[in-house]
């Protein structure tokens, strides 16, 4: 459960981090992208560590490969699709240079963010306060 | 060179061709020593992703963990393409349940394809 908590702790510093971009660096807001997918993958590693070993994954395709074999996950279109369009913004804003971060990038890329913790924030919340140890 | 992708009956094996150039195969497999002739991963996807409108051009690279990536270049980033892209997703892993797919959108804006994918990945459908 160690690992959860740590990924946990990373996934609530860099949603932090994501409020704290606009204000900060509003006119380079591409990168608020990025701070959210990362966000997002805590989460979804601090959730797979609570699974078993076949959950575990150190790949962006392995990680991918498990949330589409979790059926409690892949059941929902909505989480699959808003986890893969945070990482594939994210991954054009980090390394293709001409790609241009529009608004409705930045909407969605919340919206998705949003989801993603709507499915995941409560059962990891849960299962991290049932192992708590005084 | 080929690659076998599954194999869910000895007389009937589906391979890929990861060469260039051909869309089909003839291989000799199984016990009976058949010939038959099968699709190629390329083309499974290929034909997969031109169910897709938005997807304009798809490219494809191995990385060296033995996942295919193939980028499905599109106008913008809208959620509808990710439902369409997801769904041919899951028809190519019926299709070649072995075969390891990673599949990312990538957002042309009015460019060439080619300038939103890795310069290192190849063409494998061009609407």
């Amino acid at each position: 459960m160690t690992d959860a908590r740590v990924h946990h702790d990373r996934y609530q510093y860099m949603r932090g981090l994501y409020d704290a971009y606009p204000p900060a660096l509003p006119a380079h807001r591409d990168w608020e992208i990025v701070v959210g997918f990362y966000a997002a993958l805590h989460l979804v590693q601090a959730y797979f560590c609570t699974k078993n070993m076949r959950f575990q994954a150190a790949r962006h395709d392995q990680r991918m490969a498990a949330i589409r074999s979790s059926p409690e996950l892949n059941k929902s279109r909505p989480f699959v699709q808003a986890y893969k369009m945070l990482q594939d913004v994210s991954e054009q804003v980090r390394y293709e240079p001409g790609f241009k971060v529009a608004g409705t990038d930045l909407q969605l890329a919340k919206a998705n963010l949003e989801t993603v913790e709507r499915m995941l924030q409560a059962k990891v919340n849960r299962i991290l306060a049932a192992h708590h140890s005084p | 060179m080929q690659a076998v992708l599954d194999a869910s009956d000895s007389s009937e094996w589906i391979v890929a061709n990861s060469g260039e150039g051909t869309d089909c195969g003839r291989v000799v497999a199984g016990e009976r020593s058949r010939s038959v002739v099968l699709p190629l991963a390329d083309h499974v996807i290929s034909s997969e992703l031109a169910r897709v409108p938005q997807v304009v051009a798809a490219y494809a690279q191995d990385d060296e963990h033995g996942t295919k990536h193939v980028f499905c270049v599109v106008a913008e980033h809208e959620p509808v393409v990710y439902a369409r892209v997801l769904d041919a997703e899951e028809r190519i892993a019926r299709q070649l349940p072995r075969l390891a797919l990673h599949t990312h959108v990538r957002a042309h804006q009015g460019r060439s394809p080619s300038a939103a994918v890795p310069l290192t990945s190849s063409p494998i459908y061009v609407r």
